[in-house]
């Protein structure tokens, strides 16, 4: 054989050595991963919906912009359940379907029950950035509840009822389980001190109360909590409308714009557990907001689904950034990301300092009691 | 010793210091980066974690007084956020660090009862909250005093013990920070002086053994040197003794074989030389004497011939002819014996009165066949032997005159001129032309003549070439037939 024959050949084997090397290299190195979000984004509930979709939306854009070659690029679909449980396994078939989705957000808490068995099935991860509660902790090793406890948040109104020295409280509750959770919570600690309440369930869309109002009026309450969405508007202006100048008491989401609309202006005054940027990492939540204002032009009322869906998504992001070193080729995605969120110690974020507990639920959270002084207003209770 | 040994030992010594000092640097490097890494991964960031730690544990003291004296929402939601997340996480961080700990490491006890009271003080605060719930809370005497005791009590004293716990932890790891950056220090230090020492050994050892091996080659070569110019200028013989039994002196050995070979040579020839000397010598001599006797008895017969007789008139011509030859050559070729060796009779000739002086002689000559001489002497002047010159301008001009053209009138240029270290004379003529291609062999030759049909012996080129070659110049000749020649002598300038 020639020289030219064994150069020829050489070079032949250095570049198909050279092919296998870079596919062998990098064959199980993980380019992308899809995120899907179900959010309320119409209907009702929508500032537990849109806000939260944006600042994720926010945070995985600063995470693509700032990632190393070896971390994954992140893409992010969002489809709405407008905060009906019976949307959720669609909408998840959808994101599964047209996206392959390795980790699935959820705000709602019925919602985030209904796709347990999918999500164990097919191994993807889902995380909850708005509420965790008991019944939450207790779910299946796949989901993650990075967000305030339920129960110390609403549990924030039963010891402002205490504080205040009302004896009789009226519970109007909307028909889910987080609101149940609350409107329970409340009840337990009410029925502690001994202060006589009642829970009284609404219907789903309910605008009229007139019915109720009229045996609340008999009944002579000393407060009104309201754990509900935007319906509980008409309620509040309807119940003052009748000359009931009880106490007012909400949910964590009274700051939504619509229910002060439909309250006419009757929000004014209603004691509620919310979150501002104070209640968390001062400077990192200021940063935030103003990179929420100046990407999407607009204030928000309600901050802290904005602010808990940040910080969940940039926690997961935190993790999942290190796959490419820290996953063992023949590990599982969903089984490495469990572990790798699990090992998680500390996490320093906007709404403070967080740490991850062995069922998935997070601490480090704590909301304050606050009073709604207007549209979009709220000022710290000074107890 | 060889110089090949000499040389590798040289290297040898100097690769072996290079390598001691890559060893010891190495070794010392390798100290000071655990050295280092214990600061960085070690040392440094556990004080700064015990910082950390003593702060929180402060500010949880501190929160604890405030809140038990105020009721205040804010607080509990600090003190839930100190209990929930930061003392696990803190606690969590020490029991790694002290999993790296030997178990007979004091340091080990404290941080177990770091961590133990860490724990205590978790679930201590978080049965104060459930205490002291509401506002009412503070109003009850009794729970405020519960609270109050179980501060002053139970958690102060934990804190307090925490807090002495990490000040002698910090204390401890203070002086292991401060040794761990001193040896590092002292690392640097030896890395440097080493380097230091080593370099300056290698530089003077180095030195001296290349100066060993430099005199060593060089002395030997000196005396090569000396050897071989003594041979060059004929010392023919000359030895030279050289130490030792390396390559030079190797060398050495050849030259003097040479050197006595070339002696045995050289005697050899100069002893044929003088035969050959003493046999022209005897010829000529002893060729001239009958010679000049047959002109004489030549001369004496044709006093008794009838010189009228056409055929006695043609015989006479032709003897004469004959004898004239023979004398002629002979003349010259005692000339060529008698040529010595080279006389000191340089001196300071103005080339003008040379010229003059030839011209004056070949006056006639150049007359007969209407030539014209013509010279240029950019460079007036020459240091050189005056006999020699004057043969120079003799031959070349009397040979332009002999082989001219007949159908032209001869012309004769001569021309003088500096180039580099010779002084160029060029005689140009418009003659015959010489056919450079089958006579440049035979043109300086000894009796080698161009034009047979001629007078001349064929001496006169050979001749001059000879004397200027022994005084350092040269000749070179430039013709074309039917042209004309130049011919170039360079004569060395010496003036």
């Amino acid at each position: 054989m020639k020289i030219k024959s064994y150069f020829v050949l050489f070079n032949q084997m250095a570049f198909i050595a050279l092919i296998v090397c870079l596919t062998g290299c990098s064959s199980h190195e993980i380019k992308e991963i899809n995120i899907g979000y179900i959010g309320p984004l119409t209907t009702r509930a929508t500032d537990l919906g849109i806000a939260p979709s944006q600042a994720m939306e926010l945070v995985i854009e600063q995470y693509n912009k700032q990632r190393a070659p070896n971390e994954p690029k992140v893409n992010f679909f969002i489809e709405d359940d407008q905060w009906d449980k019976k949307n959720a396994i669609p909408a998840y078939n959808k994101l599964r379907k047209e996206h392959n989705i390795d980790v699935l957000f959820i705000s709602n808490t019925d919602g985030t029950i209904a796709v347990q068995d999918k999500i164990l099935a097919e191994n993807v991860i889902l995380v909850n950035p708005l509420n965790n509660d008991h019944l939450l902790a207790s779910l299946n090793k796949n989901t993650f509840n990075i967000a305030k406890s339920t129960e110390d948040a609403m549990g924030l109104v039963a010891l402002r009822i205490i504080q205040l020295n009302l004896q009789k409280v009226i519970i109007l509750q909307y028909p889910n389980d987080f609101m149940k959770r609350g409107a329970m919570e409340v009840k337990r600690i009410l029925d502690e001190v001994g202060i006589e309440n009642k829970i009284l369930e609404v219907g789903v869309g309910q605008e009229d109360f007139s019915d109720d109002i009229s045996l609340m009026q008999t009944e002579a309450y000393d407060a009104y909590v309201f754990f509900g969405y935007k319906e509980f508007g008409f309620a509040m202006k309807q119940i003052r409308e009748v000359g009931i100048t009880a106490q007012f008491f909400g949910a964590t989401t009274m700051m939504d714009p619509e229910l002060y609309d439909n309250s006419e202006g009757t929000l004014i005054n209603t004691e509620f557990p919310f979150f501002t940027a104070k209640d968390g990492n001062y400077i990192l939540a200021e940063n935030f907001l103003n990179d929420y204002e100046n990407k999407y032009n607009e204030k928000l009322f309600s901050v802290w689904p904005a602010m808990q869906a940040y910080d969940a998504m940039r926690l997961t992001l935190n993790e999942i950034k290190k796959v490419n070193k820290d996953k063992k080729e023949t590990e599982a995605f969903g089984d490495w990301l469990i572990e790798s969120i699990l090992k998680m110690e500390h996490y320093q974020g906007v709404c403070g300092n967080l740490r991850i507990n062995e069922d998935g639920t997070s601490r480090g959270i704590y909301f304050s009691l606050y009073e709604s002084t207007g549209k979009g207003e709220v000022s710290l209770i000074n107890e | 010793m060889k110089i090949q040994k000499k040389l590798i030992i040289a290297f040898g010594f100097l690769i072996i210091v290079l390598l001691a000092e890559i060893v010891i640097n190495q070794v010392i490097t390798y100290r000071a980066k655990n050295t280092f890494i214990e600061l960085k991964e070690n040392s440094g960031p556990t004080l700064k974690l015990l910082d950390e730690y003593k702060m929180l544990n402060r500010e949880l003291g501190l929160l604890n007084n405030t809140w038990v004296a105020n009721y205040d929402k804010r607080a509990v939601n600090k003190i839930n956020a100190l209990v929930d997340v930061e003392l696990p996480h803190f606690k969590s961080k020490i029991s790694t660090i002290n999993k790296t700990l030997t178990a007979n490491d004091s340091k080990s006890k404290l941080f177990e009862d770091i961590i133990d009271q860490s724990e205590k003080l978790i679930v201590l605060n978080k049965e104060l909250i459930n205490i002291l719930v509401t506002k009412q809370d503070y109003e009850d005497k009794a729970k405020l005093k519960e609270a109050r005791i179980m501060i002053s009590q139970q958690t102060a004293p934990i804190h307090f013990m925490i807090d002495d716990g990490i000040n002698r932890l910090q204390s401890r790891y203070n002086h292991q920070y401060e040794s761990s950056q001193n040896e590092l220090l002292n690392n640097l230090k030896s890395a440097s002086t080493i380097i230091f020492i080593l370099g300056i050994i290698g530089i003077v050892v180095g030195f001296i053994v290349a100066r060993q091996v430099v005199n060593s080659i060089l002395d030997s070569i000196y005396k090569l040197s000396d050897l071989a110019q003594k041979v060059s200028a004929g010392k023919f013989g000359m030895q030279t003794k050289l130490k030792g039994n390396d390559e030079l002196a190797l060398l050495g050995d050849s030259l003097n074989i040479m050197s006595h070979r070339l002696e045995e040579i050289f005697n050899k020839n100069e002893d044929k030389i003088k035969e050959l000397q003493e046999f022209a010598y005897i010829a000529t001599h002893d060729l001239k004497v009958p010679v000049d006797n047959i002109k004489g008895l030549h001369i004496a017969l044709m006093k008794g011939l009838d010189l009228e007789d056409e055929r006695t008139k043609q015989i006479k011509e032709y003897l004469e002819i004959s004898t004239d030859q023979a004398s002629r050559i002979i003349a010259d070729l005692v000339k060529v014996t008698q040529e010595g060796d080279l006389e000191d009779d340089e001196e300071e000739l103005r080339l003008e009165n040379v010229f003059k002086e030839v011209h004056n002689n070949l006056r006639m000559k150049i007359k007969a066949v209407d030539g014209e001489v013509s010279t240029a002497f950019e460079y007036p002047t020459v240091k050189f032997s005056r006999r020699v010159l004057i043969s120079i301008f003799q031959n070349l001009i009397s040979n332009a005159v002999k082989y001219h053209s007949p159908n032209r009138k001869l012309k004769i240029d001569i021309t003088a001129k500096i180039e580099g270290d010779y002084l160029c004379l060029a005689f140009t003529d418009n003659g015959l032309g010489i056919n450079l291609k089958t006579q440049r062999e035979k043109l300086f030759g000894l009796f080698k003549r161009i034009y047979t049909q001629n007078e001349g012996s064929g001496i006169g080129l050979y001749m001059i070439k000879r004397s200027i070659e022994k005084y350092g110049g040269k000749i070179d000749v430039k013709s074309e037939v039917d042209v004309g020649s130049t011919f170039y002598v360079y004569l060395k300038n010496k003036t």
